[in-house]
């Protein structure tokens, strides 16, 4: 039996960020965070979210980043052959699981969840992400490596591997911790 | 032939610049390619295939000359845009040529596959009347009256290697 691998996907411009579900040992409705100034992160969220730093959930302070900007590191727009397509406005037509859905999934309200992860030498990450997203799985023979040439500059970005979709989709898969422009990736802030 | 047999037969040539009687006849199998107005040629052994309509991916971080890759029966190539390389300028091209590496997965984006040519290697010249004609390619014939420039692969890749160093 073909080895799965279950992720989360979001979409991003004219292609797919997917986070290994397996990176992630929960994840939160946004609305059981606080960031350190006292606001819930759906409070935040509101507001566009600024510059998170660090973030209370299940009882215990995680450094937080946002899954957006990873995503956009990931979207070259000025490598584009073609014309730039349009970003979709609506992810696949995907409704956030419910339980990830600090908002309950209702109306207009913003969405975000936290992923939370535990890293080599003690550290904590939450991954914040504000947008929908599916829960999928792929046969892990699916998934392939980055053309040599290009592996070690993309991961650097915290590009693991990619996948193409049967829609002829791009698929990245991001690993958070290895991207330097991540807090925890321990570079930049 | 491969190029670096090709250098290896021109740099064995006299110093009185005559190839020896042998060398002279020989010849050199080819396949060439262009990218807009730009010639180009490559040992047919180093062509996996030639693909086209495929869709490019673009991916960051990468330099201009590095469109994005390309999905030639499932598996990612990365996609070098030559023209770019060589005179600064974008070329929209709708095949690729897919290259057939030990290591690595690398296709050269192309406009037009032209033929496969048979040169007297007396005919072919190492001489390079640009910088990157000098760095991107191992030797020079003419075609028809116009200049074709035989690609060193490892060279292009060696310069990717050193721009995302």
């Amino acid at each position: 039996m073909a080895e799965k691998v279950e992720v989360f996907s979001f979409a991003y411009r004219d292609f797919e960020v997917l986070i290994n579900a397996a990176d992630y040992f929960a994840l939160v409705p946004g609305a059981e965070c606080s960031l350190d100034d006292g606001r819930s992160l759906a409070d935040a969220a509101e507001t566009g979210l600024p510059a998170l730093d660090w973030l209370t959930a299940k009882g215990q302070r995680y450094q937080a980043c946002l899954l957006e900007p990873l995503a956009a590191r990931l979207a070259a727009p000025t490598a584009r052959l073609a014309a730039p397509t349009a970003e979709r406005s609506d992810p696949s037509g995907a409704q956030p699981d419910a339980t990830a859905n600090g908002n309950g999934g209702g109306g207009e309200a913003i969405i975000t969840c936290a992923f939370l992860m535990r890293l080599e030498g003690g550290r904590s990450l939450a991954v914040v992400a504000t947008r929908g997203f599916e829960l999928k799985e792929y046969d892990l023979a699916d998934f392939r490596l980055v053309p040599r040439s290009l592996r070690a500059r993309l991961g650097t970005l915290g590009l693991l591997c990619l996948r193409f979709e049967t829609d002829g989709r791009l698929q990245l898969m991001l690993y958070p911790p290895s991207s330097r422009f991540c807090p925890a990736g321990g570079e930049l802030k | 032939m491969k190029s670096t047999e090709i250098i290896d037969a021109l740099e064995a040539v006299d110093d009185d610049g005559d190839l020896g009687q042998t060398q002279a006849a020989a010849t050199s199998r080819l396949f060439v390619f262009s990218v807009g107005e730009l010639l180009f040629a490559l040992p047919p052994e180093v062509i996996r295939e030639i693909v086209a309509g495929l869709e490019v991916y673009p991916l960051p971080a990468c330099p201009p000359y590095v469109p994005g890759l390309i999905n030639s029966h499932g598996e990612p190539h990365t996609v070098f845009d030559l023209r770019v390389l060589f005179e600064n300028e974008r070329q929209a091209v709708d095949k690729f040529l897919v290259l057939k590496l030990d290591d690595d997965s690398v296709a050269f984006g192309c406009s037009d596959v032209n033929e496969i040519v048979e040169v007297k290697l007396s005919e072919i010249s190492t001489f390079a009347d640009t910088e990157a004609e000098g760095r991107f390619c191992s030797a020079l014939f003419q075609l028809d009256g116009r200049q074709v420039m035989i690609l060193s692969v490892s060279h292009v890749l060696a310069q990717l290697e050193h721009d995302l160093g």
